[in-house]
C-alpha cells in the first residue's frame, strides 16, 4: 500500500518537473509575415523568375555551395510589410540558419518587388569577405541597373556571381564532399546514450535493488533514467529513445529473476514513468537543427546573422 | 525498519536530484552568462557607432554652409553617450541603464536627423566618402537593432525563468532579481519624423 502511494507520489512529482520544464517558453508573432518555407536555393514567392531562369540560378547557387561551402539563398517576395526590408530579411535569415553549422557561412539575398527594395543579408562569418560596403556595391553595380532595365533574373545571377567571387577570396574551411553533419553531430549523443544505458543503468539498478526491493527499484530506475535522459540529451530523438529503453529495461528488470506477486503491474507503471521522463525531455528541448526537405536541399543549420549586409532600392 | 529508513532516504535523494534538474539552477547560470554576452554585443555595436561619428562629422563639415545646429546636436549627443562610464554593474542598475539608453537613443536620433538633413545637399550625396559612411552607419544601426533584440530576448528568458514555477523558488532562495531590459524611452521623438527643411 505504502509503496503504491510512494509510486503515485513519484509520478506526480515527476509530472510537476516535466511539465515545469517542458512548458513552451514564449510564443511571439506580433502580426508580421510568416517565414517562407526554405524549399530550395531559390525561393521565388513573388514569381519574378520563369522555370528556366529559376533552374539556372539554382544551379549557379548549388555550384557556389559545392565550390566554397558557403550557402547563398535567393528569396523574392512581393512586399516585406509591415516590417522594413532589413527586419524582415534578418528574421528570415536567422530562422533559416543558412550556412554550414560549424562555419556559419550563409548569405541571403532578398528582393521585394513591389517595395522595390533589395537586401543582402550576410552572416557574421562572412562579414569579413562581404563587408557592408561591398554588399552595397553588389547592389548598386550588379543589381540596380538590371532591375531598372526590368531584368530581375540578370540582377540576381550577377549578384550571385559577384558574391561568389567575394566569398571565394575568403579562407573558408573546404566543403565536405557530402554533408554528413546530422550523423556526425548525432554520433556523439548516441555514444553518450549508449554509455548511459549500458553502464550507468545496470549499476544504479543493482545498487537500488537490494535497498528498495524489486518493485520499488524498477520505479526508481525508471525515474532515474528519465531524469538523467532529461538532463543529458538535447535532441528529441535521443530523449525519446532514452525513454523507450528505460521503459524496456524496467520491464526486463521486473520480470527477469523471480516474479514477485504484484510486481508486474507496478513495473509496467515504472516503465511508463521512465518513458514519460524521456519523452518530457524531448518535448522540453525540441527544436531540432533546422533541416528542410525538398529537392535534396536543406539548410546547413549554421549562420548567426548579426545585421551585416546592405540594403538598396531601384 | 532499517530498509524503510533507507528507502525513505533514497527517495529523498532521488527527489532532490529531480528537483535540482527542475529548479532551474543551471538554467539560471546559463542565462545569466548569456545576458552578459548579449549585453557586451550591444555595447560593442554602440561603440562602433560612436567611432563612426567623428569621420561623419568631418565629412559633413567639408560641405560648405551645412546646417550647423544638426551637426552640433550630433557632436553633443555623442559626447554625452560616450561620457557614461560603462561598468558591469550598469546591467543591475535599472536607473543607470535607463540613462545610458537615453543617451544612446539621443545619439541615434541626432544621427538620423543628420542623415535626413543631408538629403538636401546634392554635393554631399555625390561625395563617395559620405555615401560609404552612410552605408556603414546604416549597417551599424542594423547591428545595434539585432544586438538589442538578442539582449531583450535573453533578459526575457531569464525573467520568465525567475518568475515561473518552480524555478521562481530557486530565484527567491538565491536572491536572483529580475533583470532590467530595454524600453523605448524617446517614444515621442521616434514617432515624429525628422523635419527636412530645404531653406537655409
Amino acid at each position: 500500500m505504502k509503496q503504491a502511494l510512494l509510486a503515485r507520489w513519484l509520478t506526480a512529482s515527476l509530472l510537476v518537473v516535466v511539465v515545469g520544464m517542458g512548458a513552451p517558453a514564449w510564443a511571439q508573432s506580433g502580426g508580421v509575415q510568416d517565414v517562407p518555407v526554405l524549399s530550395s536555393q531559390v525561393v521565388d514567392t513573388a514569381g519574378v523568375l520563369n522555370t528556366a531562369q529559376a533552374e539556372g540560378l539554382r544551379a549557379q547557387l548549388a555550384s557556389l555551395e559545392t565550390q566554397t561551402g558557403a550557402q547563398v539563398v535567393v528569396l523574392t517576395v512581393a512586399t516585406t510589410a509591415p516590417e522594413d526590408i532589413f527586419s524582415y530579411s534578418n528574421r528570415v535569415a536567422q530562422s533559416w540558419k543558412l550556412g554550414r553549422a560549424e562555419v556559419g557561412d550563409g548569405v541571403l539575398v532578398v528582393l521585394a518587388t513591389a517595395d522595390k527594395r533589395i537586401r543582402i543579408e550576410v552572416a557574421r562569418t562572412l562579414e569579413g569577405a562581404i563587408p557592408d560596403l561591398m554588399a552595397k556595391r553588389v547592389i548598386d553595380e550588379a543589381m540596380v541597373p538590371q532591375l531598372r532595365a526590368g531584368r530581375p533574373d540578370l540582377a540576381l545571377s550577377e549578384a550571385v556571381n559577384y558574391l561568389g567571387k567575394l566569398i571565394a577570396k575568403e579562407d573558408l574551411p573546404p566543403p565536405s564532399p557530402e554533408r554528413a553533419r546530422a550523423s556526425g553531430e548525432g554520433g556523439f549523443e548516441w555514444m553518450d546514450l549508449a554509455l548511459f544505458m549500458f553502464v550507468a543503468v545496470p549499476i544504479v539498478a543493482s545498487v537500488l535493488r537490494p535497498m528498495l526491493g524489486k518493485p520499488l527499484s524498477t520505479v526508481a530506475t525508471g525515474v532515474v533514467s528519465g531524469v538523467v535522459a532529461f538532463g543529458m540529451t538535447s535532441g528529441l530523438t535521443v530523449a525519446m529513445v532514452a525513454g523507450v529503453v528505460a521503459f524496456v529495461y524496467a520491464i526486463v528488470l521486473a520480470v527477469a529473476p523471480q516474479p514477485v506477486r504484484g510486481s508486474r503491474r507496478r513495473s509496467a507503471g515504472a516503465g511508463a514513468l521512465g518513458g514519460l521522463g524521456g519523452f518530457g525531455a524531448g518535448g522540453g528541448f525540441g527544436g531540432g537543427s533546422g533541416s528542410f526537405g525538398g529537392g535534396g536541399f536543406s539548410s546547413g543549420g549554421g549562420g548567426g546573422f548579426g545585421g551585416g549586409g546592405a540594403s538598396g532600392g531601384w | 525498519m532499517k530498509t524503510h529508513t533507507l528507502r525513505t532516504r533514497l527517495l529523498g535523494v532521488l527527489l532532490l536530484a529531480a528537483s535540482l534538474t527542475g529548479c532551474g539552477y543551471n538554467e539560471f547560470q546559463a542565462l545569466d552568462e548569456q545576458t552578459k554576452s548579449a549585453w557586451s554585443e550591444v555595447l560593442n555595436q554602440y561603440q562602433r557607432r560612436a567611432d563612426l561619428v567623428p569621420n561623419l562629422v568631418s565629412t559633413v563639415k567639408g560641405e560648405a554652409n551645412f546646417e550647423q545646429e544638426t551637426l552640433t546636436q550630433v557632436i553633443e549627443a555623442r559626447s554625452r553617450a560616450t561620457a557614461i562610464q560603462v561598468t558591469p554593474e550598469l546591467l543591475n542598475n535599472p536607473q543607470a541603464l535607463g540613462q545610458f539608453q537615453q543617451a544612446q537613443g539621443e545619439l541615434g536620433g541626432a544621427l538620423s536627423r543628420l542623415m535626413a538633413v543631408s538629403e538636401a545637399y546634392p554635393q554631399l550625396q555625390a561625395n563617395k566618402g559620405f555615401s560609404d559612411l552612410r552605408v556603414q552607419l546604416e549597417g551599424t544601426e542594423n547591428r545595434i537593432t539585432v544586438a538589442r533584440n538578442a539582449f531583450i530576448q535573453t533578459v526575457q528568458a531569464y525573467n520568465t525563468l525567475a518568475r515561473r514555477f518552480p524555478s521562481n523558488l530557486t530565484a527567491m532562495v538565491l536572491g536572483y532579481e529580475l533583470k532590467a531590459g530595454f524600453t523605448v524611452t524617446n517614444e515621442a521623438q521616434i514617432s515624429t519624423p525628422p523635419k527636412v527643411e530645404f531653406a537655409q
